[in-house]
């Protein structure tokens, strides 16, 4: 039987800035390898607050987190992390290859770097960027590029660590409906050995075939498979009012979920008078 | 160019080559990673040190060394652990370091304040031994730079995914504090607070327009250093102005150039 990727027993973690308000409260989740899980939830659920957690970045006030049956400091080797607003440096002076070639970092020193590891670790990021279809365009700096192409070289830069387990916070946040698509269908065709856990607030992230989903709201619930209902996204956001515009976009869900990019250039008809 | 055969001039010149070399590493390290408020901080809370120095009768480089890297660790710690309140905080120690040194130098016998030779320095009386202080200090941070390079390019990029990768962020943020603070003690004695700050911010500014790398960087940032401290201090003999005031002046009116340029050409 696999030993579980992740394993939290009675998480409980509060803010000591925000007056011990708690945002995780006894929170228990079992994750298996190869899953593809999203994590969803309403804004300040906790959905960044658990994921820093797993990362060690937070220690939690009570309970049990054990990534690859250890520790998660002790794990570090194995994660690749995808953080929320990742590339704000717009001018950091580094070209693509140098900014995924930092996955690669695992000591601050500058010893264990010899030529021979700087050509491996060149190799491996020029493959990282084509994989995120940024293939040919090492040398080009970060500044030129637009969001969606950033968030992608961030993607390439977690790859660069060979990780067991892809953890991504809001990855989407600045790409088109078209790159969305690509970007979930690009995660769902990684290796089956990999884990990838994705917290997101887009719907159209239902449209990438999830094994589960995890509702984070201080607590956490549970699913099995991608079921996105309307009724099950109104019951998670907080409203069944198809008069509001929040549940009338709810209702709308099946048509966002049937949405599929242009695969062939779209021709405009001209119109005649 | 009987100016190079002023033994004074000479020193002036070495000095401020020197103070650029650690200017140019250090600030571009200070303004990727958002900490030139910080770095105001630290330099203004080392005249605590100098008028601690002063009142207890103790030596005044061991004793401002001491204290400043005392107040930049603390404002580091309160950045990093309360980054909503850190700006306040630094606001907080930077006014009253200064207010303590200024109090003890008053309450201290038969010493006169100079302010304005702390504020701009007097580079013109620059001795051997600062020469050799601030060269001992160019090799510890360019040491320094060389072997934690991955680690401070890592922070300066993304200081939280580095944390995550492992990587012990907090020591590197700390390192980099402590160089600033060591490169403001040593050089502040030569070139003055508002020239270290000036350094530590104009030339990396400049240099991260069209710098390829941190490394490329950190050598432009201490090419345009130079620069504007040769043509600072040569301004400086040639029209009798006071030198540090000079080199900031040719630096400030450089850094307005390049911003208009580039609003022009946008």
């Amino acid at each position: 039987m696999n030993q579980p990727v992740i394993d939290i027993s009675g998480l409980t973690y509060a803010y000591p800035a925000s007056s011990g308000i708690t945002v995780l409260d006894n929170l228990n989740f079992t994750v298996k390898q190869g899953a593809y899980i999203a994590i969803l939830g309403p804004n300040g659920g906790g959905k960044t607050t658990l994921l820093k957690c797993i990362l060690g970045l937070l220690t939690p006030q009570a309970g049990n987190i054990n990534v690859f049956g250890r520790k998660p400091s002790e794990s570090v080797r194995y994660i690749g992390y995808v953080p929320q607003y990742a590339t704000t440096k717009d001018l950091f002076p580094a070209n693509l290859l140098d900014v995924v070639m930092m996955g690669a970092i695992t000591s601050p020193l500058l010893f264990p770097f010899s030529r021979n590891t700087r050509k491996r670790n060149e190799e491996k990021a020029a493959d990282a960027l084509q994989k995120v279809g940024l293939a040919g365009r090492e040398k080009e700096k970060l500044c030129n590029l637009s969001g969606g192409q950033r968030q992608r070289v961030i993607v390439a830069r977690a790859l660069m660590a060979d990780p067991k387990l892809l953890l991504l916070d809001e990855p989407t946040a600045n790409f088109d409906p078209s790159g969305k698509f690509c970007f979930y269908e690009f995660l769902a065709e990684l290796p089956d050995d990999i884990t990838t856990i994705v917290v997101s607030h887009d719907i159209s992230i239902a449209a990438s075939p999830f094994t589960g989903i995890a509702v984070v709201n201080k607590s956490l619930s549970y699913h099995e498979g991608n079921d996105f209902t309307p009724d099950f996204l109104a019951h998670l956001y907080g409203t069944h009012d198809s008069t509001c515009p929040m549940g009338a976009f709810m209702h709308n869900v099946p048509q966002i979920l049937s949405f599929k990019p242009f695969t062939e250039p779209v021709t405009i008809p001209d119109t005649e008078d | 160019m009987d100016i190079l055969t002023l033994p004074f001039m000479q020193n002036a010149l070495a000095a401020s080559l020197l103070a650029s070399i650690a200017c140019g590493i250090v600030g571009t390290l200070v303004v990727l990673n958002r900490l030139v408020f910080l770095a105001g901080g630290v330099a203004h809370a080392a005249y605590g040190g100098v008028g601690l120095a002063f009142y207890c009768g103790l030596p005044v480089l061991p004793c401002t060394l001491g204290f400043t890297l005392g107040s930049s660790v603390l404002m580091s710690t309160i950045a990093r652990k309360y980054k909503e309140k850190a700006d306040t905080v630094i606001g907080v120690l930077w006014a009253a370091g200064m207010a303590f040194g200024i109090i003890l130098i008053d309450l201290t016998p038969g010493y006169n304040v100079d302010l304005m030779s702390f504020l701009f320095g007097s580079i013109l009386t620059v001795s051997s031994y600062d020469l050799w202080l601030m060269f001992g200090l160019d090799i510890f941070i360019l040491g320094a730079t060389i072997v934690a390079y991955p680690g401070l390019l890592s922070i300066s990029f993304d200081a939280e995914y580095a944390k995550s990768r492992g990587l012990p962020a907090s020591l590197l943020h700390t390192l980099l504090v402590c160089m600033a603070a060591l490169s403001i003690v040593m050089i502040i004695r030569v070139v003055g607070l508002i020239l270290v700050i000036a350094l530590l911010t104009i030339p990396p500014f400049i240099a991260e327009r069209r710098a390829r790398n941190l490394a490329g960087m950190m050598a432009a940032a201490i090419f345009w250093s130079m620069f504007f401290c040769i043509i600072g201090l040569g301004l400086a003999y040639w029209f009798n102005l006071t030198s540090g005031a000079s080199i900031i002046a040719v630096a400030s009116v450089t850094f307005f150039l390049m911003v208009g340029f580039e609003q022009l050409r946008k």
